[in-house]
């Protein structure tokens, strides 16, 4: 009877989630690594505190619509530099898959980066891979509670950190350190704060490798980017197979491969997986697997590289291609929308110019012998000066020019500024004419001048 | 291979489906915010708003913003939801069996 209707098992898409205590490795590539943390963190939490020119360097002054980088401020109307820079993080991305693999999932990632942080402070506490592990299984002792305390209290801290050096992106990093600590700071920005701590915590130091296995798009598509002269971490199953190890091996020395099946490959490895059964949408390409084995045969007297970086054409006996079209499409498209980028923001102009022309009367005759057109100017002063600008006309022989609304215009501020043009009737040469107004700023040391086109409206011969 | 097997949580799948909406609508979320507030400043909307809201930039972006998460994860939420194809019931799949069990009996029949 009770085999008659089974209960129903919902089929699981998702294997079961079991903690992962990686070994501690050291190595070549660990090294690198290491270099690589210690480098991008460093440049994170120093970056706000750089001062330039009596101002915070790096500062997304988001309150005042503002960024400023260095010497140069960009305003919202600047967003397109912001897009291009995205699509070039993007097309890097690309271009580095294609020819070394998850290069940024191993080395640059923040998700690594932190995550490495966060297994550092918990190997400080709570020791190797063994102790963790024990720790875990063991009951609530005082030992126990006081380890634990320990590393939440280090993992809080560095997360609060790193909110408030995130928020100190945003807001003057000085000014926010100061009312933070007397508790004047805006009620945004302490959840901020909180908000960006949080998900550090929650990210680096609870989610880790679930973040890359269930939630990274790119650990999903990235394998679209690789083809078989992509540098991946692969092991040398001809070399290794069949492993053995004790007895076993012992007993068949003559036929056993290089691998002794330690094991320390998968003790090592952040996401869980084992190398040794091929490349792995997992595999984060951190190369501990690598650095581990290494020490192994170095150990027992055989050959290094068993788990190497190569490629699939290498491992076929074929030589590796590195100029294939792919990377030369990549690295085209990459640098000429750098060279792009970097015309673009060299020739960008602080101060922009919209004409739009009066709607109710394409031109005015006065005293009948003068033809009179009026624009309204949208005039955007992006530089760091409060700016007076001068207004002149190409194209138009003897035009005068009245400025009804002419004044200072504050750094960062739109004035709609009306000019009206006014020609000799007889100085027209069609009813309608191309004209140039040409805008120059007056104050500060390199001035800037816009030229716009515009038409000139008159009644003809 | 795992090192070691913790004990499972019984809602672990749910979790993890919360987990995928709530990041994947987070980054749609930044997006669509540096869009519409590089484009909109929030003092110029405020002033035009039906009934009068006094908010501060920072306070507006933020509240933009989570307007916005809103939005995209209740979007992927449902999505995820309905996605995910119901189980058939153990009727559906009693009066299936049935059925064949009836046509093969009419073929034998025949």
């Amino acid at each position: 009877m009770s085999n008659a209707n089974p209960a129903p098992q919902p089929i699981k898409f998702y294997k079961a989630h079991d903690k992962v205590y990686p070994r501690e490795t050291k190595g070549y590539f660990q090294n690198l690594r290491n270099i690589a943390l210690v480098a991008l963190l460093g440049i994170y939490y120093f970056t706000p505190w750089i001062t330039w020119n009596g101002r915070q360097a790096i500062l997304f002054d988001l309150p005042a619509r503002k960024f400023h980088i260095f010497g140069l401020t960009m305003w919202p109307q600047d967003f397109f530099f912001l897009t291009l820079l995205l699509i070039m993080a993007g097309l890097s991305l690309f271009f580095f898959t294609a020819l070394a693999g998850r290069l940024w999932c191993g080395y640059a990632c923040p998700q690594t980066v932190w995550t490495d942080a966060f297994i550092w402070m918990e190997r400080l506490v709570e020791g190797s891979r063994a102790k963790q592990i024990k720790l875990t299984k063991s009951p609530w002792t005082p030992e126990k509670i006081r380890k634990r305390v320990l590393k939440q209290f280090l993992w809080i801290t560095f997360a609060l950190w790193t909110g408030f050096t995130f928020v100190g992106y945003f807001t003057p990093v000085k000014e926010l350190a100061v009312e933070l600590w007397t508790f004047e700071a805006s009620a945004w920005q302490v959840f901020w704060v909180l908000f960006y701590g949080f998900a550090t915590y929650g990210n680096a130091g609870f989610l880790r490798e679930q973040v890359c296995q269930y939630m990274c798009p790119y650990a999903r598509f990235q394998s679209a980017m690789f083809d078989k002269d992509t540098l991946v971490i692969a092991y040398d199953e001809n070399r290794g197979e069949p492993r053995m190890k004790g007895k076993k091996r012992n007993e068949n020395e003559s036929n056993a491969g290089d691998c002794i099946d330690c094991g320390l490959c998968v003790q090592v490895c952040p996401t869980g997986i084992d190398i040794r059964n091929g490349l792995q949408y997992e595999c984060i390409a951190c190369a501990a697997c690598i650095d581990v084995c290494n020490e192994v045969m170095d150990g027992v007297g055989k050959p290094r590289n068993l788990v190497q970086y190569t490629t699939e054409s290498t491992t076929e006996g074929r030589k590796t291609n590195f100029l294939r079209p792919r990377i030369l499409i990549y690295a085209g498209l990459l640098s000429a929308l750098a060279i792009g980028f970097l015309i673009a923001l060299f020739m960008r102009s602080t101060v922009q110019m919209d004409i739009i022309r009066d709607r109710n009367a394409l031109y005015k005759v006065i005293s009948g012998s003068q033809v009179e057109n009026t624009y309204t100017l949208k005039v955007m002063n992006k530089g760091n000066l409060d700016q007076r600008y001068q207004l002149v006309v190409e194209g138009l022989p003897d035009a005068t020019i009245k400025l009804l609304n002419d004044r200072v215009v504050a750094a960062g501020e739109i004035a709609n500024i009306t000019a009206q043009v006014t020609v000799p009737k007889d100085k027209l040469v069609a009813m309608s004419q191309t004209v140039h107004l040409k805008l120059s700023e007056l104050e500060g040391d390199s001035r800037d001048t816009i030229s716009e086109e515009t038409r000139f409206f008159g009644p003809g011969k | 291979m795992t090192p070691l097997s913790e004990k499972q949580h019984p809602h672990h799948e749910l979790y993890r489906r919360i987990g995928v909406v709530v990041w994947v609508s987070f980054v749609a979320a930044c997006i669509a915010t540096a869009l519409f507030f590089a484009t909109f400043d929030p003092l110029e909307i405020l002033d035009n708003a039906t009934f009068p809201v006094d908010l501060d930039r920072t306070a507006s972006y933020s509240i933009g913003f989570f307007l916005f998460w809103g939005l995209t994860s209740a979007t992927g939420a449902v999505v995820a939801w309905l996605i995910a194809t119901p189980e058939r019931s153990f009727a559906t799949l009693r009066d299936e069996e049935s059925r064949e069990g009836q046509l093969e009996s009419e073929e034998d029949a025949s």
